[in-house]
């Protein structure tokens, strides 16, 4: 668990920005990770799962009917984590889903453009897009913010 | 901009309390399913168990139908009243039992196709006796089967039935012969007739039992002769106990008992 909890952490809040959420979400990829039957070949191979489960869980709690009509947009994940940081992470959760999840497997988790469309099941050069523009759009909003201050 | 998004990244971490709790639930889990797969193990050794001790008690007999005109045939029966073997004795049986698909039909259901199988027809339009023993070893069933086929020959003149013991009838296949026909044979040699066990064999009931008549002094029975009419050196027991299983040699010497049809 030690060696991929802070990445499945990282995707939840990256998606959800809900604590309640993320705590479910925490728990249901570590719960199919040990009722799951798949023989790993390398630590990488691992690190690749629990990415496309954690990514694929979160993606499938966005979309159910129910958290839609009941869940409120509750911040509170966000926050624990902004007053740490500050504004870069705030930038990078503000981007759209699709650049601020390339954005971070790229820049984090230091996947190349071609392992990145893989995991998102996208065509490279989609992800080539993704990461430019979203590049452009960290760029403008950090611009901003400094102008700001 | 690249090492400011991994400082930032770093600072997110899964909390100690987060982890120990998903750790909690994941050993809950584990230990849930290790628990189900045992059950499911459990369950299945115990369907198979199941299976294999049905299976045992399926192929088990219970009883055995020894029908004889020549050809002569046996249907083993077990207590579900189905038919788990069938034996042909001689050319002409072995070749009826094959034109015939009789396993695991219901012992009434083998009992009606071999009785109106059309080398079983043939043999009764010609005259022949049909004589049909029931081998008892569990006495309810071999009691059903007896008042069963009782109730099916009461209506041809030319055929019996009757109860037979099995001890009686013990080496009856170590010589060739079907149980019915053993059973007429031993009575044939009780009455001092010296016939073989292969002569026997090869002669049909109707010829035995003519036989049979002719050592005790009696009419001669329905047979290849022509004698036919249904009477027979049998036929005093037949009047009683229709459907019930007589004790072996309670007939005149005879080591069963039968029921007469007509």
């Amino acid at each position: 668990m030690e060696a991929h909890a802070d990445t499945v952490k990282r995707l939840c809040v990256l998606y959800l920005k809900n604590h309640a959420d993320t705590e479910d979400i925490f728990q249901t990829v570590f719960l199919k990770y040990t009722l799951s039957s798949t023989a790993f070949e390398s630590a990488e191979h691992e690190r690749a799962w629990f990415i496309r489960v954690t990514i694929n869980a979160c993606k499938d709690l966005l979309r159910s009917f129910f958290r839609r009509r009941t869940v409120p947009l509750e911040q509170a994940a966000v926050q624990a984590v902004r007053e740490e940081d500050g504004a870069v992470l705030e930038a990078v959760l503000a981007l759209p889903e699709a650049y601020r999840t390339a954005i971070y497997l790229h820049y984090y988790e230091q996947y190349t453009a071609p392992e990145i469309a893989r995991l998102l099941g996208k065509n490279t050069n989609t992800v080539y897009t993704l990461l430019t523009r979203g590049r452009e759009r960290l760029r403008r909003a950090l611009e901003g913010n400094g102008d700001g201050a | 901009m690249e090492h400011e998004i991994v400082r930032a990244f770093q600072t997110v971490r899964a909390e100690e309390s987060l982890k120990a709790d998903t750790l909690e639930r994941v050993l809950e889990a584990a230990a849930r399913r290790r628990r189900r797969r045992r059950l499911g193990a459990l369950a299945a050794a115990c369907c198979c168990l199941a299976l294999v001790v049905l299976g045992a008690v399926y192929r088990t007999p219970t009883s055995v139908i020894s029908i004889d005109v020549n050809p002569s045939l046996e249907l083993t029966v077990n207590r579900f009243d189905r038919v788990i073997a069938v034996s042909g004795y001689q050319e002409d049986g072995e070749a009826l039992a094959a034109s015939l698909r009789l396993l695991h039909l219901s012992y009434a259901q083998a009992v009606d196709r071999v009785v109106e199988s059309p080398a079983v027809a043939a043999c009764l339009e010609r005259g022949e006796w049909l004589s049909i023993s029931v081998v008892e070893l569990d006495a309810d069933q071999g009691a059903e089967i007896l008042r069963y086929i009782s109730a099916c020959t009461a209506g041809t003149e030319n055929a019996s039935c009757r109860a037979v013991d099995q001890a009686s009838v013990a080496c009856a296949h170590d010589l060739g012969l079907s149980y019915g026909k053993y059973q007429t044979y031993v009575e044939i040699q009780a009455a001092g007739g010296s016939l073989t066990a292969q002569e026997a064999g090869e002669m049909t009931m109707g010829q035995l039992r003519a036989l049979l008549a002719e050592l005790e002094g009696g009419p001669a029975a329905g047979n290849g002769q022509g004698a036919g009419g249904g009477q027979s050196a049998d036929s005093q027991g037949s009047a009683s106990g229709q459907g019930s299983i007589p004790q072996t040699g309670q007939n005149g010497g005879h080591h069963g008992q039968d029921h007469h049809g007509g």
